[in-house]
């Protein structure tokens, strides 16, 4: 029980920083982020490297998830679709790679609240200042006190609720998975873990990511929306 | 004590988010096999609102924690 | 760790910038360019084919139209040729009967004209006889063309050469065989 106590204040307590060269110090997440970014591209540069006219099967598998991925995106943000694709489909793959980097023996970064937050405030950032370029500055002012003006004031709060949410959402759920895993290992040393770390980390993870995206697009889509 | 019995209570909040989100599970199980061919609307509303209701949880959570560790 | 480093908040919004263009750029903008160039490649394929379909559908009508003009062309002519046919049948039928005919016609003048000098002779040779019989019974020679005369007008009284019609000649054995000709 002391060992599962010091596990979660080790937990709470805040990231141990790394040390770049020796020059300056950064939080664990960001040196996690860099190496998940690494292993990303090198592994895109792989998978792209010879596109065929005829699809190959790892080709067929990754044409199918970035084709479901952009009719996704063209669903849910009509025309303007193909300026948004990249970054959400960045915002997947990152918090998909940092959901499973426990799987490779790293901390995911997404355990640190400074990450989510800062995907959180992308977000923010994304959709409102989508609704300003696209509508205008008084289209995007408008925007606030619609479908009517007495929703003014929770349109307002939910600038901050949304990311708040979003960050807090992702943040609680990679934390929850970590510590009832390390109740389940404090439990249970052997096999039994894997079952959960399945569910928990695999899951979980590609469940949380799909979450945080799926709300990113439809809260974008509802901002740059076209009432024709 | 007094701070392990709050965040018992803050980890209640978990009720309501299963008791949500089993609601909302049966009637997307429902809606769905009401009309199959509406299946992939209703499963985004679905997680659209599981997700949320699983929020509340998520923050009893945190705040349980918050509770035991900072003091 | 519930709290936020500013640091590392500005650490991660950079993260992210620098992996958006990354795996815009290696990711995702290949694999869609690859995406819709096949789409547009089908959808032209498509068009392509539709179009030659049209085409196919266009010369299979003109065909169609052509072979039943075709049709229609050599029924006509068959229609020609039968009709030709039956008037060469019909033509080639009516001058052989006619050339039969003739031919009946030119034998029965035949055996008229054979008949008549056939009589003339045998009324010659009778006379002749009668003459040779009259002169052994009066005794003297019945001379002169005046007896002459008389017997032949006598012969001519008793056997009209022209008093028997054209188609009773030979004289009829047996009435059933009455108005046989040829």
């Amino acid at each position: 029980m002391d060992k599962l106590k010091e596990v979660l204040a080790e937990s709470m307590a805040g990231t141990p920083a790394v040390s770049v060269f020796g020059l300056f110090d950064v939080p664990e997440s960001v040196a996690v982020t860099w190496i998940l970014m690494a292993l990303v591209t090198a592994a895109s540069f792989i998978l792209t490297r010879s596109l065929q006219r005829i699809p190959g099967g790892r080709q067929t598998l990754l044409e199918l998830a970035i084709g479901a991925f952009n009719h996704f995106c063209e669903e849910n943000l009509g025309r303007h679709w193909r300026s948004f694709a990249p970054w959400l489909f960045t915002v997947a793959v990152y918090i998909a790679a940092a959901n499973l980097a426990g799987l490779i023996g790293l901390a995911p970064p997404t355990r640190d609240l400074t990450v989510t937050a800062a995907l959180a405030l992308m977000s923010m950032i994304l959709i409102y200042g989508a609704q300003f370029r696209f509508r205008g500055f008084s289209g995007g002012f408008k925007k606030f006190a619609q479908p009517t003006p007495v929703l003014l004031p929770i349109n307002l709060m939910e600038i901050f609720i949304r990311p708040l949410s979003l960050c807090m959402r992702l943040f609680g759920n990679v934390l929850a998975a970590y510590v009832i895993m390390e109740m389940i290992k404090t439990l249970a040393p052997a096999v039994i873990p894997i079952a959960f770390s399945l569910y928990f980390d695999i899951f979980d993870g590609l469940i949380q990511t799909l979450v945080f995206v799926f709300l990113t697009t439809l809260f974008l889509g509802e901002s740059i929306e076209e009432n024709e | 004590m007094t701070l392990a019995i709050g965040a018992a209570l803050a980890v209640f909040t978990g009720i309501g988010a299963g008791i949500g989100i089993g609601i909302a599970t049966g009637k997307a199980a429902e809606s769905i096999a009401r009309q199959p061919e509406a299946a992939d609307k209703i499963r985004g509303t679905f997680i659209l609102g599981a997700a949320l209701a699983e929020a509340t949880a998520i923050y009893g959570f945190i705040t349980a924690l918050a509770i035991i560790i900072l003091k | 760790m519930l709290q936020i480093s500013w640091s590392g908040l500005l650490w991660t919004v950079i993260n992210l910038l620098v992996f958006y263009l990354l795996l815009k750029k290696f990711l995702w903008q290949p694999v869609t360019d690859k995406i819709e160039s096949r789409q547009k490649e089908i959808r032209q394929n498509l068009a392509i084919a539709e179009e030659q379909k049209m085409q196919t559908a266009k010369v299979k009508a003109d065909y169609d139209a052509r072979l039943a003009q075709a049709e229609e062309e050599s029924q006509g002519l068959l229609r020609q040729a039968e009709n030709r046919g039956r008037r060469e049948y019909q033509a080639i039928l009516a001058s052989a009967q006619a050339a039969a005919e003739a031919l009946a016609g030119e034998t029965r003048r035949q055996l008229e004209a054979d008949r008549t000098a056939m009589l003339a002779e045998v009324r010659k040779e009778v006379a002749g006889l009668a003459m040779l019989a009259a002169s052994q019974v009066a005794g003297r020679q019945l001379g002169g063309s005046d007896d002459r005369a008389l017997l032949e007008e006598f012969l001519a009284k008793e056997h009209p050469a022209e008093g028997l019609p054209a188609g009773q000649y030979p004289p009829k054995p047996l009435p059933s065989e009455a108005g046989g000709s040829l």
